[in-house]
């Protein structure tokens, strides 16, 4: 701790140097952690679908091809299903095109035994059996447009040739996407006036165990049908639409790798020039006595801390920018994950000393004698 | 009098490493810019690439895109000979009834994604200019045939020529592949409209017609027609509009790569200055002599400048080599128009080679500015006495 001093006074003496290098390192990390967070948001949202034991039961030729309601009673009746919710796209916009959040209506009989991982409170999910033209809103949703529970709000129907009016009767919590709106599916279909297909059915298998027993079981049933089924767990499910969006992940997570090992370059370079203009100090100070690795780890040090600083100011900067803008992802707003948080921090503090470790190390190895003569 | 361009040239070298090290920064934004540019140009002309100028989409009323919209046939024989669609020698007009579904197709590694089946009468051929069969021939309506787009052929299974394909309810035999400018439509499956109305079992309705205007004819007035005529009461567009509206994806990435490329090149300048600064305080002896010797303070700072806009530049033509082989690499991307996923190829456009190379010549000039000025108000006195 005595040396604290020494390393703060080394890190003011050209302040210029020690701002730009903050800031150039603050600059990519915040670039770094904004870019990673977008695959890490969808890749969180497919581990807590991973980790759910619903599967959904579609059309094989396609989702939009749909499947007769009446499977339901069969799916229902198949062993090891706890719960099946069947649920139509809607596909609604809220006031403007870029209003767009997923919303679909789903059966209201079942949802809190489909969804226990959703949190509705048991309020929301008795209002949602009680009023016809019910919703359940997710978190993100409700504060994206500020809704309040007990709101009327109107969805422009873009499949459909008409809107539905409804009431938020709760909040979806949990692992439940945020962005969601579900519906009755009473209601649109009232207004459709063509009931009878549904796109997915929902299926709560009581253990992951059962659920390849309870697939197979309900695509041999609907066999040679007129609607033969694929039923698939949730996680490959959402992850076929989402597949489309992976090139744009890769280039998110290259960009992102790419700008930390630039400014690891230019964090290398920075802090060789200022070791390079100490090297008569660093010889003065071994020949008064202070060990090399002493002066290796007040280097480090400096070096350590004018990463961090950086590393902080640019991570803080993009997570207070991403909790304050709100970036629409494809699933929902983006925000920084602490996983990635912790991520860009490293790589900060990882930057900072495997930038100064090699002049460093030179110069507190360096003939003391040869330095001091060549000044001299 | 301007100091000799050699002087820069041996400085660079004298101070290799980090010359590397800061060209090294530059050139890998650039690398990154390069990227970026090329896939939101892929994506452009997959989706702007597929319209023609003389076509229309007519839609329902409201429908944002042709997955969305739906109407009844009748509309559809209510619109088809409108004076202002043009005409086949025989009379037969210009307006394609469609009906794109989204079918799973198994990829070849077995992973089920969604593609566009898209119904359609063989006269849909006059209509997409850009259409046109490379291999084989033209289904031919009712015998279950399709034809493919080539976006398809290497990636899906049953998709090459004499496949049976399954494609939704049905199957079909592929007797064509056909390309369309490297658009979206590529990475379609064109099956004959009637079947694919029965695969579906959703009653009878098309979701667009595309047509083609009569030469001369007045596009506001056929809109206008088609929106108030009670039988037609449809909404119709001129292609290019339509896909101009659909490009917000490839805008968005547009966006974020302009914003990521820009912060990233705030990174890289105050590198660059940070090597600058360096270079004038090592060099203050030089400096003090050369200024000595006669040159002015503005020859000074040129020098420095140059040094700096030589360093930027070399690193951004490597950069740009660097990149250059992510031309023509064709991936897939998701449609947000169709819901499906299609074939884009990445495209390093001469647009973005430029932008590119001046983008790191500015990196050069903004991060060698304050440096160089700094050089030239050095005090001769001052700066030869500190030898």
């Amino acid at each position: 701790m005595k040396y604290a001093m020494l390393v703060l006074k080394n890190l003011t003496r050209s302040k210029r140097r020690t701002i730009l290098t903050v800031l150039s390192i603050a600059v990519s990390l915040f670039i770094f952690s904004a870019l990673i967070s977008m695959p890490a948001v969808v890749n969180q949202f497919l581990a807590d679908s991973a980790s759910s034991t619903r599967v959904a039961v579609h059309n094989k030729a396609g989702v939009t091809y749909g499947i007769p309601e009446a499977y339901k009673q069969r799916v229902v009746a198949t062993p090891h299903v706890v719960a099946a919710t069947a649920q139509s796209w809607f596909g609604g916009i809220y006031h403007e095109v870029s209003d767009q959040f997923p919303n679909m209506s789903v059966d209201p009989e079942m949802v809190g035994e489909t969804w226990p991982d959703w949190d509705i409170s048991p309020q929301a999910l008795h209002d949602f059996q009680r009023v016809r033209t019910g919703a359940l809103v997710g978190k993100e949703t409700m504060k994206r447009f500020g809704f309040h529970v007990g709101q009327q709000i109107m969805l422009r129907g873009t499949i459909y040739p008409f809107n539905v009016t409804l009431d938020i009767v709760g909040v979806l919590g949990g692992k439940a996407p945020p962005s969601f709106v579900i519906f009755r599916r009473d209601y649109l279909e009232e207004v459709r006036g063509r009931p009878g297909f549904v796109d997915v059915i929902w299926v709560k298998v009581d253990n992951s165990a059962n659920i390849p027993q309870v697939s197979s079981s309900l695509d041999e049933g609907f066999a040679n049908s007129s609607s033969e089924t694929l039923t698939e767990p949730e996680a490959a499910f959402y992850g076929g639409f989402i597949a489309g969006y992976r090139v744009f992940f890769q280039l998110a997570e290259l960009m992102g790798i790419v700008v930390v090992f630039t400014i690891g370059l230019v964090a290398a370079n920075t802090a060789a020039m200022s070791i390079r203009e100490r090297r008569t100090e660093i010889a003065v100070l071994r020949s008064i006595g202070f060990p090399a690795h002493t002066i290796l780890s007040m280097l480090l040090a400096e070096s350590l801390i004018i990463a961090l600083a950086g590393g902080l100011l640019g991570c803080g900067a993009a997570y207070t920018l991403l909790k304050l803008v709100s970036v629409q992802g494809v699933v929902g707003t983006i925000r920084m994950p602490a996983p990635v948080l912790f991520a860009a921090l490293g790589a900060a503090a990882l930057i900072g000393l495997l930038s100064a470790l090699v002049p460093a190390a030179a110069a507190a190895r360096r003939n003391i004698v040869d330095v001091i003569r060549a000044v001299a | 009098m301007a100091i000799p361009l050699k002087y820069n040239l041996r400085s660079l070298l004298v101070r290799r490493v980090s010359t590397v090290m800061t060209g090294g920064g530059i050139a890998l934004v650039v690398v990154v810019f390069v990227i970026v540019m090329a896939l939101v140009a892929g994506l452009d002309a997959a989706i702007e690439d597929a319209g023609s100028p003389d076509n229309m989409v007519v839609l329902r009323r409201g429908a944002i895109t042709e997955t969305v919209s739906g109407f009844s046939i009748r509309q559809y024989e209510a619109l088809k000979y409108l004076p202002a669609i043009r005409r086949t020698p025989s009379g037969e007009p210009y307006a394609s009834p469609e009906l794109p579904v989204q079918v799973l197709l198994a990829r070849l590694d077995g992973v089920r994604q969604n593609v566009v089946l898209r119904g359609v009468r063989p006269i849909a051929l006059l209509i997409h200019d850009k259409v046109h069969i490379v291999e084989g021939r033209m289904f031919k309506p009712g015998l279950g045939e399709a034809i493919v787009g080539r976006g398809l052929r290497d990636r899906y299974r049953g998709c090459a020529l004499g496949d049976v394909l399954h494609a939704g309810r049905g199957s079909w035999k592929v007797v064509g592949i056909f390309a369309a400018g490297g658009s979206s439509f590529e990475s379609e499956v064109w099956g004959d409209l009637y079947q694919v109305l029965q695969d579906t079992q959703r009653g009878n309705y098309y979701s667009a017609v595309r047509l083609k205007l009569a030469p001369g004819a007045d596009a506001a007035a056929l809109i206008r027609r088609i929106a108030d005529d009670p039988q037609i009461n449809l909404q119709a567009e001129s292609e290019a509009n339509y896909y101009r509206d659909q490009t917000v994806t490839a805008d968005r990435m547009h966006a974020l790569g302009m914003v990521v490329a820009v912060i990233m090149a705030i990174g890289a300048i105050f590198a660059a200055m940070n090597t600058m600064y360096a270079a004038v305080s090592a060099r203050t002896i030089e400096i003090g002599t050369l200024r000595a010797l006669g040159f002015s303070g503005g020859a000074v700072m040129l020098s420095f400048l140059l040094e700096s806009l030589i360093l930027a530049s070399a690193a951004g033509v490597l950069g740009v080599v660097l990149a250059l082989p992510i031309d023509g690499i064709s991936t897939t991307f998701a449609n947000t128009m169709t819901f499906s996923t299609m074939a884009i190829n990445f495209r390093v456009t001469t647009p973005t080679v430029i932008q590119a190379l001046g983008f790191a010549a500015a990196m050069g000039l903004l991060g060698g500015w304050l440096p160089a000025r700094q050089a030239m108000r050095m005090s001769v006195v001052d700066a030869l006495r500190s030898l």
